[in-house]
């Protein structure tokens, strides 16, 4: 029969470690981190008194685990990026589509913090700003921002790299046929 | 509200209209029905998002031993023995007998201050106890004492010691049980040492006439009661050992 613990590890695990890939970017990270937040929520359980809440708290835990263990290497990144370019070169849906998933991924885990996080929480977890906002402890408006910010980005890169791979695609294409030739 | 204001706060508008009762989009999605542009645009961001959300989830997934890794890893902690349903009536009853326990010995068992007086002397003399003063001159150990202000202060000032006794008073000190004074005064006879421990009754609640001899580990103790004072004889031996007359 499994216990609270056990339930709330069966229910929250996949979110943590989705959270903690995005957080560290480093596979083996993402596992040491998960472990640990487990373990400082199993030591410090009394703190949550809303148990609705439990995702919320158990990623809280995570981010400042992460930023504890980061802290000696806190080199602040800027933030406030330019965005490249117009919506032009913004990824369209039908050709965003056509990429695999782990490319997609490795493009969203090139974000600058400031924006991965925001956008990975709201597409692999769905949480709403609010929620966001509380785990990453930041304004509300901020979160926002960085959320509209960070997507547009996420496309342009995506549409950057669709046309790099094609340019590749055609290349290789180009490199057979005079071989073949 | 610009259409540009819109677009930025409805990035962060979920599927599923989770957030339409959200009053924080209440503008966005006005302008939303009015700006048929707007409304192209937020259709691509929709579909977007869907495929973002799916893509990416497929995209992670935690090792399959993460789950009974942290579970092997979680702290330990005593299982709460008062959760389990049937322990809790022994408990219950457990704990009523160990408070009854308590309380019949504090209030029912019965006490005996002589016993406890005899058996402290035991114990004290057990430890060897230093002299703070030493003489083989027995007036000269009673005269010591009897200046002492503890002892003078609990009248606990001895006569002076008769000559020709089998027991000779060699030394003395003047300690303290419990918060009261004890006046310790030593005997000696060849090899046979044996403590007098001179208190007043009041100070260890003995009552005038009480006698108490007893045996424990190779030591007797005996509590005499005279005058307001009660005397404890201790010796290592047997109770004929302490067959002799106190000097003073």
């Amino acid at each position: 029969m499994p216990d609270d613990f056990e339930k709330f590890v069966e229910e929250h695990y996949q979110p943590a470690f989705r959270f903690a890939l995005s957080l560290s970017r480093n596979h083996d990270d993402a596992c040491d981190l998960t472990q640990q937040a487990f373990f400082i929520a199993q030591t410090s359980r009394r703190q949550l008194r809303d148990r609705s809440k439990g995702k919320r708290w158990l990623f809280t835990i995570l981010r400042r685990e992460f930023l504890r263990t980061k802290r000696h290497e806190a080199v602040r990144q800027r933030y406030d990026v330019e965005l490249e370019g117009d919506d032009s070169l913004l990824i369209s849906v039908d050709h965003a589509a056509t990429m695999d998933a782990k490319s997609l991924l490795t493009i969203l885990q090139g974000l600058d913090d400031h924006f991965r996080l925001p956008v990975s929480l709201f597409y692999f977890e769905q949480l709403s700003y609010k929620e966001i906002a509380d785990i990453l402890e930041v304004p509300i408006g901020t979160v926002m921002s960085r959320l509209a910010r960070g997507k547009t980005m996420l496309r342009q890169r995506l549409e950057s790299e669709r046309v790099t791979q094609a340019g590749k695609i055609v290349k290789i294409s180009e490199k057979g046929e005079c071989q073949n030739g | 509200m610009d259409r540009e204001e819109a677009k930025r706060i409805l990035e962060s508008y979920r599927l599923g209209g989770k957030d339409s009762h959200d009053p924080i989009f209440a503008d966005a999605l006005r302008e939303l029905e009015r700006d048929p542009e707007l409304q192209a645009w937020f259709e691509e961001k929709e579909k977007f998002d869907a495929l973002m959300v799916q893509k990416l989830r497929d995209a992670v997934t935690a090792p399959r031993d993460l789950k009974y890794e942290i579970l092997a890893h979680r702290p330990q902690r005593a299982r709460n023995i008062f959760a389990v349903p049937w322990l809790r009536p022994i408990l219950a009853a457990a704990a009523v007998v160990v408070i009854g326990l308590g309380v019949w010995q504090r209030f029912a068992a019965p006490r005996n201050p002589v016993r406890n007086l005899a058996l402290q002397a035991i114990s004290y003399t057990n430890e060897m106890p230093s002299l703070q003063f030493v003489c083989f001159d027995a007036s000269a150990v009673a005269s010591w004492a009897n200046r002492q202000p503890a002892v003078r202060k609990a009248a606990l000032e001895i006569a002076k010691p008769g000559t020709n006794m089998d027991m000779k008073l060699i030394g003395s000190s003047v300690v303290d049980w419990n918060g009261k004074p004890v006046l310790m005064l030593c005997l000696q006879n060849g090899k046979q040492m044996a403590m007098v421990y001179l208190v007043r009754g009041d100070d260890f609640q003995i009552k005038p006439n009480s006698y108490e001899m007893i045996e424990k580990n190779g030591w007797v103790s005996k509590v005499s009661y005279s005058g307001d004072k009660a005397w404890v004889l201790t010796t290592k031996g047997t109770p004929a050992d302490l067959n002799f007359e106190v000097p003073f």
